[in-house]
């Protein structure tokens, strides 16, 4: 009995667990990853937090302080009282052209261009994901009709689609949605295609068929978990991209259109102050660099541990990762 | 192989033919081409639609229109709709003529930034020579640094630098492709080489890597080869396919995917007369770039898949 009790109190609890799981050692034990995985975080909290995290309204114009440096303050404004109060403002990375606070603005700035990122491959993928499963659980025609469709739609480089979808229906924030999700679905769709089709001639499959289960039960409760790894991987890579593209997009003018303001938006508003005030080009240049890149080595990181073959390398050699079977 | 060669251009005419046909539909079920070419502050708008519609034959049935424009883009003598609408709005010339002019600009400035992309795969070899090692770490923070810088930020940044700080080059421009026009051809080149380089780096690390993995290497290593002999005779040769794809790719993003370079720079090619023919409303300059755009990626995946045959002779196709 008291052996008992005291093998249950050194049985480690489960958050102590959770923290030596090897992923989550691994995780931590890569600095660029714990690095780009905290930004990822705090950007994705900024932007839900927005009105709370940023310092000022960033659409309230100071016209008189227009163009102040980083770390400097002035007087400004506050017309949302009447009468109107003056006060001093500190502006953590100075104002535009208008006079308004950048680091407000690129809290808001981030927020619209995280949403298009992370919406823009959720609708992509899902779009993938249902027809990538449809051509290759059916086969036959209806995979002939999609794959020709991957076909058409690989062909065309992305930001010619994008912009010839708003030449025609207009730029808005939906329609760049739609940019996205035409532009990106058929990487999603050859991905889902070649997993269900090799899943479906196995034996787990067959057994589920034969005791009765209708295809979208096999599809929903035995294929579609095989698929949400190899997804989450592409998808992790992809919100990068789309980010960079909406940005170039929204540079061009085709993008967000004001008044709101993505970061691509600020960036080409500033382009025209580019020699006389460094700061409103290389802001949101640089806030656009650091998420992208920051994805892009959770993405890879995340590809490495998911491989069979190659994350050995990736874990730490601790006792856990052995027992997970998961170690070298 | 004949035959192989035949079912696989008429796969690329079916593509090319599909993504026409899906252009037709956007443009003329999904919008109306005299809407989409009008300013919206015309003041008569319904009857010069209406007198429009008349004038380029669009008041006839859906499937004689459609019929008419495949009839026109196969015989090549138009590029648009109907025939009255081959010519340029804006330039008042022919859209074909104007973007096959474009093209070798394009072509030039691709050539030159991919040519440049490809020390990316020596870089690539020598990460993988040992995985998670210094150097591989390094190169991979490196390529994915590469590859998130925004371009157009790119380009301002360095002329901001190289031009205007340091006067080093022109600002922007374009003097011919002759070599005097050098000058204006090194900025947008280097805009548009990193971001080439580091993709190129990191497909080759990662098919690398699981090349040597195989048995071949052993063998070879057992044999007394030298690590170099190895990994550039051998190792490259297998892992080409990967590179090679990639490479086609990127060769087929950038016959329109310079379009922001072009714009910053002011080079003159294919990427820059979509954007001014989007603003200007320009329908058949827009469907003619779209046309001799999807025809050279085409052509790229063509030759892509041809090398494929050489690389590795197992890919006989049936």
């Amino acid at each position: 009995m008291t052996n008992k009790t005291a093998a249950l109190e050194h049985r480690p609890s489960r958050v102590a667990a959770v923290w030596r799981h090897p992923l989550i050692q691994a995780f931590l034990s890569d600095k660029v990853t714990l690095i780009s995985g905290t930004f990822i975080t705090l950007v994705v909290l900024a932007s839900i937090f927005a009105p709370i995290v940023a310092p000022h309204d960033p659409d309230d114009g100071q016209l008189p302080l227009r163009h102040l440096e980083p770390f400097s303050s002035g007087i400004a404004t506050d017309r949302s009282v009447s009468p109107p109060v003056r006060e001093e403002r500190f502006f953590l990375l100075g104002t535009d052209h208008l006079g308004r606070d950048m680091a407000s603005r690129l809290i808001y700035g981030g927020r619209i261009s995280l949403t298009v990122g992370i919406l823009g491959v959720l609708v992509s993928g899902i779009i993938g994901l249902v027809l990538g499963m449809l051509a290759g659980y059916y086969r036959g025609l209806v995979d002939d009709i999609i794959m020709r469709a991957v076909d058409i739609f690989m062909s065309v480089p992305l930001l010619l689609l994008a912009l010839l979808v708003i030449f025609i229906l207009g730029a808005s924030f939906w329609n760049i949605i739609l940019v996205f999700a035409l532009g990106r679905w058929m990487l999603y769709c050859r991905v889902c295609r070649g997993v269900v089709m090799s899943l479906r001639e196995q034996a787990f499959v067959e057994a589920a068929r034969s005791i009765g289960c209708t295809d979208l039960r096999i599809v929903l409760r035995h294929v579609l978990p095989n698929l949400i790894t190899p997804l989450m991987t592409i998808a992790a890579l992809d919100v990068p991209r789309i980010i960079l593209t909406e940005s170039t997009l929204s540079f061009l003018g085709f993008g967000i259109q004001p008044p709101e303001s993505s970061w691509g938006t600020m960036l080409s508003r500033g382009r025209e102050y580019l020699t006389t005030a460094w700061w409103v080009v290389v802001l949101p240049g640089t806030a656009i660099f650091v998420t992208a890149l920051s994805f892009n080595l959770f993405g890879v990181w995340l590809r490495a541990v998911s491989d069979p073959l190659q994350r050995w390398r990736w874990l730490k050699r601790t006792e856990e990762s052995k027992q997970a079977g998961i170690g070298s | 192989m004949r035959n192989y060669m035949i079912r696989r251009v008429g796969h690329s005419v079916f593509i090319i033919l599909g993504l026409m046909a899906i252009l037709f539909f956007a443009i003329n079920v999904l919008g109306d081409p005299v809407e989409l070419m009008l300013p919206q502050d015309v003041l008569t708008r319904e009857e010069t639609i209406a007198k429009l519609h008349e004038k380029y034959g669009l008041d006839r049935p859906m499937h004689v229109r459609l019929a008419d424009y495949f009839a026109s883009l196969l015989t090549g003598c138009t590029l648009a709709c109907s025939p009255d609408f081959d010519k340029s709005i804006h330039y008042k010339v022919e859209a074909r003529g104007l973007v096959l002019d474009r093209l070798p600009n394009t072509a030039a400035l691709a050539l030159a930034a991919w040519t440049i992309g490809i020390l990316g795969v020596p870089i690539g070899i020598q990460a993988a020579r040992h995985p998670r090692g210094v150097v591989d770490r390094f190169v991979n923070l490196l390529t994915f640094a590469v590859v998130s810088i925004p371009e157009f930020w790119l380009a301002l940044m360095l002329m901001l630098i190289v031009a205007v700080k340091l006067d080093l080059l022109p600002t922007s421009g374009f003097e011919g492709l002759e070599p005097g026009g050098w000058k204006f051809m090194l900025l947008p080149a280097a805009t548009l080489a990193p971001r080439v380089m580091g993709r190129f780096a990191q497909i080759t690390r990662a098919t690398v890597i699981d090349e040597i993995g195989k048995g071949y290497v052993a063998t070879a290593r057992a044999k007394g080869l030298a690590e170099n002999p190895i990994l550039y005779g051998h190792v490259l040769k297998n892992a080409a396919i990967s590179i090679v794809t990639l490479m086609g790719d990127e060769l087929a993003g950038f016959m329109n995917g310079s379009t922001v370079v072009e714009m910053i720079f002011g080079w003159p090619g294919l990427g820059l007369l979509l954007i001014n023919a989007i603003v200007s409303r320009d329908l058949p300059v827009i469907t003619a770039s779209v046309f001799v755009i999807a025809l050279m990626v085409m052509t790229i995946n063509l030759i892509v898949d041809l090398i494929y045959t050489w690389l590795d002779p197992r890919i006989s196709y049936k």
